[in-house]
Parts: C-alpha cells; structure tokens; sequence
C-alpha cells in the first residue's frame, strides 16, 4: 500500500521533470482509440456471427414488395379525407343492394377530432409526468451529489434508487403501473414520472457536483448554516439548470407518450394500436404527422426557451 | 448575548491569533510546520512568499477549512486545535470575513443579494433560504455597497460586473458581516493596476473603520506598504521572516524570497 503510493508520487516527480509538450498522457490517449475500434469491431462482428447462426438475420420473403406495399398504402393519409373524401360512400351486398351510405368526409372528421382529443391526453400525459419526475428527482438528486456530503447511506440508496428508475424504460413503467391503477392517463403520468425521476436526479447531481464550489465555500465562511449555503449558494447556481434540464426531459416525455397508449396507458398510442390492428395504413400515417408535428413544435418551444435561461 | 460580549473583550485583550507551532497537512501532505505567530487587535499583517509556500492554507486554517494536526491555533479566543462543533465553527466564522481572489462571488445573484450573504452568520431564519432578509439588514448592505463605490450596481448580477467592481462587492460582503477579523487572499490577483490600488486602499479603510485586524495575502510585494504594517514570510510552509514594513521591505522580502 504505502509502497505503491512512494511509487506512484516517484512517478509524479518524473513527470514533472518532463517538459509539458511531452506529457506522457499523449501515448495513452493514442493507444486508448484503437482500443476501443478494435472493441467496438469485435462487439459488431460477434452480434453479426451469432445472430445469424440462430437464424435471426433475415428480412422474410418479401422484404421489397412488402416496402412497396407499405409504402403505398401509407401515402394516402386519412386526414385528406375530411375535404376530399366521397360524402356519399355506399356500401352493397353481393346483389347489390345498398346496405348502408356512409359519409367518408364526416367520419375522417370525427376521427380527425378524436386524434386532437388524444394528442391533448398525450400532452398533459408529459407535463404531468415532468412536473411530477421533477419534484422526485430533487431530493434523490441533492442526497446523490456527492459534494453535498448526505449521509452515506441516504446517498447510495438515492444513487441506487436513481439507477434503478432510469433503466427501467417508460414502456415497462407502463406497463407496471396498468396493472396497479387501471388502464389510462394516471397510469401514463406516473410511468413518465418514474423513469424521467431518474433521468432528471442524475441530471441534477451532475450539475451539482460540476458547480464552482469557491462561491459555495465563500458563503459557508461567512458562519452560515448549512440550509443556508444550499439556499444562497448551490441553488441560485443550479436552478437555470435544473430548469433547463427538466424542459428537455420534457421534450423527451412528450415523445415517449406517444407510445404509452400501446399498453393502455392513455393518448395517442391507443389510436395507433388501433390503426394498426385494424390495418388502417391512411389513419397510420395521420397520426404520425400528427405525431410529427406535435413534437417539432414543442422541441422548437421549449429550445427556445432553454436558450433565454443561461 | 453577555457571553458573546464577554467573548469580544477577551479577544480585544487577547491576541486575535495565536499559533504555536502550528502545524496543517492535508492528505498527507504537510502545508504548514512549526509556524508560530502572534497578530494583536488592529494590526495589518500581509502574508507574503511563493505559490505553495502555506498562505492560502495559513488562511484557510484560521477560518477551520483546514484541520490543525499539530500545534495550537486560538483565533479571536477560539480554540482551533482538537475537534471542533459546527456551531463553534459557525460562531468563529461570523466573526471572521473573508476576500478571495476573483469569482467568489454566486454569479447569478445581484450584488446587494451577494452583500446580504455576509450577514447570513447572525440571521439564521429560514426566511433568508428565499433570500429574504429584515429590512435593517438590506438598509445596512445598501450602505455597505455604497461605501465601496458601487451603490448603483446594488441590482446588478455580479457576473455582469468588472473584476475590480467584483472585487469590491466581495469587500462589501466582509464590510456587512461587522468582522472583527478581515481576511484576504490576493485580493488584486486579478485586478490591473488602477484597481488593485484602489481595492487595497478600499480593504485598508475598511478595516480601520472596523477597527478590525486585517490579513492579507500579497503577491504583489510594491503593494506591502500601503496595506500593511507588519509582514510575514513563508516558504515551504514554514515562517522565514516576520519584519515590520518599511519602505524597503519589498526589496528585501524580494532578496529573501529569491
């Protein structure tokens, strides 16, 4: 032990010996990017070998007509319906008699709202989950950072706690908490909630343990307790960047929404299982321009906003 | 409130810092040996000698940022040697302001917020976590602000603010905590010429209105002897020279520092 750090301290006089041009990292550093090629190539060719000795590497039969397909029964969105559609679509049995008239253009409407609806669900899905993430991650986050000095045992149980939450996908989440409080938006919300939890608790001890600790020690030498030189001094510093993290998190949150409603979980995603059971392919492609556009807005809104905060 | 009074006259018939060999390290590292030094009630003492010779540590040791492992410290009548309580520590602080070099300041906050910190030590309400302090307090950190010359920036972010103007809104802050014992460590590291003047004859006056003991960490030994009285010389952690300053002083530290 204490050989090693003679040792290691020998080292550090050589290399201060040395001129600094020719410091002795620039040998590692170059070493260190092969190394991870090679790693990165031997990853990707065992991936490569074995799944294609499961059988696993194929595109089916048909991949190409099955593009083609798709591509053609995708290129006639539904919402285009609502102004060109037959108002007057009949429906015949074998004889030909009329069975029903049905009106393509205020059916495509109704369906146009409904999307509108669940768009609105997905979005309140998002704010709720991020507020409600946002208000969890803050204790986890200032017990995790390390230069706030928690307890030790709080600390690593809201570092493992956090861990915990961020790996664990949103879907899952989802899926969790359907079976806890039913299918629909609440289950939406605290799914986003738990994973973004995570995400935003990390997020915000890194910000902390990256904070200039001079201001911080400067207000604690001036005799103030500890809740001040956290009020005076670390969270002026981190809240335009909490803030900012948490609309990114939203952004996020907004995208994974979308998705939620495939396992019940209120908004969007329930329209898309929908369409695709059913093989709608035009309302497929409705809801994902709507999906689409729903996001480039509010990714655009809320980077605007997180470049005013600095 | 008799107890701290009574503490108060102690420290004015005492020395305001005592070291007998004191000795701090830090991770194994000795930063500070054998320093033995004595600071009465109002002197202005500047710390001078190379990077790494012990005067921030020296500094950060009489503040309790630096643990004392060997020797005694009593600062302003407190024991600094052995464990001590937060709350102990906490009551030293107050008393004892501080002024670093540059970027010490919380640069989101105004100055007159950053002013409001040095009175943090006396007002422990959790109403000043909101930054919301009695009015006599911001009346006396306006005042403080104005002292330095910068009463207009009172609602200024000190991150918009020059090094200089930085410099003496860190003044301010020490000026509002009412020290009996005002700290600085390169005050001017930072500053050009016009401003380090002027900062030091700001740290000088303040401190005499205080009537406050003042150290000061110098690197710029042509400042010695507008800002102190007396100077002590580090070097490898260890007293070389403990001179009253006179006009030579600089040329001779210069030759003993060399």
């Amino acid at each position: 032990m204490s050989q090693d750090a003679a040792s290691s301290r020998t080292v550090e006089h050589a290399a201060a010996a040395l001129p600094r041009h020719a410091a002795p990292l620039t040998g590692t550093r170059f070493k260190a990017l092969p190394a991870l090629l090679l790693a990165v190539a031997l990853l990707v060719l065992a991936s490569l070998w074995t799944l294609a000795a499961e059988d696993e590497l194929s595109l089916g039969r048909k991949p190409w007509q099955n593009l083609q397909r798709t591509v053609v029964e995708m290129s006639e969105p539904s919402f285009l319906r609502v102004w060109f559609g037959n108002p007057r679509l009949e429906a015949r049995d074998a004889d030909g008699r009329v069975l029903r008239v049905d009106d393509q253009r205020a059916t495509e409407r109704k369906y146009l709202a409904g999307v509108g609806r669940a768009l609105w669900t997905t979005l309140r899905i998002a704010t709720l989950g991020t507020v409600l993430a946002a208000l969890l991650a803050l204790p986890l986050g200032l017990l995790a950072a390390r230069n706030l000095h928690a307890p030790r045992a709080l600390s690593f149980g809201a570092k493992a706690v956090l861990n915990a939450l961020r790996s664990i996908h949103t879907l899952v989440f989802g899926l969790l908490f359907v079976g806890i409080v039913g299918l629909g938006a609440t289950a939406g919300i605290l799914a986003v909630a738990a994973h973004s939890a995570g995400t935003l608790g990390k997020l915000l001890a890194e910000a902390i343990e990256s904070l200039d600790m001079q201001p911080v020690d400067a207000v604690r030498a001036t005799g103030a307790t500890p809740a001040q030189v956290f009020f005076l001094g670390v969270w002026p510093a981190v809240l335009p960047q909490f803030v900012s993290q948490t609309l990114y998190v939203w952004e996020f949150n907004i995208r994974d929404s979308t998705i939620l409603g495939l396992v019940g979980a209120g908004g969007l995603g329930l329209l898309l299982s929908e369409a695709m059971s059913l093989f709608q392919w035009g309302r497929l492609t409705t809801l994902l321009l709507a999906i689409v556009a729903m996001v480039t807005l509010f990714d655009t809104l809320s980077r605007a906003v997180r470049r005013r905060l600095v | 409130m008799s107890a701290v009074m009574g503490a108060v006259k102690d420290a004015v018939k005492d020395a305001v810092i005592e070291a007998r060999s004191l000795q701090v390290s830090v991770g194994g590292h000795v930063l500070l040996r054998d320093v033995g030094i004595s600071v009465a009630a109002g002197e202005r003492v500047a710390v001078v000698g190379h990077n790494g010779a012990g005067k921030s540590s020296l500094l950060r040791a009489l503040t309790g940022f630096n643990a004392v492992t060997g020797g005694s410290l009593r600062v302003l009548g407190a024991e600094l040697s052995g464990l001590q309580t937060a709350p102990a520590l906490r009551a030293l602080r107050r008393r004892v302001a501080m002024v670093h070099q540059g970027l010490h300041l919380v640069g989101r906050l105004s100055a007159l917020d950053n002013v409001l910190i040095g009175g943090a030590g006396r007002q422990a309400s959790a109403l000043t976590w909101l930054r919301r302090w009695p009015a006599e307090e911001r009346r006396a950190a306006q005042a403080a602000l104005s002292r330095v010359g910068l009463g207009w920036a009172a609602g200024r972010r000190t991150d918009s603010l020059s090094g200089g103007e930085r410099q003496k809104v860190a003044i301010a802050r020490a000026l509002h905590q009412q020290p009996s014992l005002l700290l600085a460590d390169e005050p001017t590291a930072s500053l050009d010429a016009g401003a380090a003047d002027e900062v030091s004859k700001l740290l000088v006056e303040v401190a005499t209105e205080r009537g406050a003991t003042l150290v000061c960490v110098v690197h710029d030994l042509d400042l010695l002897p507008r800002l102190a009285d007396r100077a002590i010389a580090l070097r490898h952690g260890a007293v070389v020279a403990d001179v009253v300053v006179t006009p030579h002083t600089p040329q001779q530290l210069r030759g003993l520092l060399k």
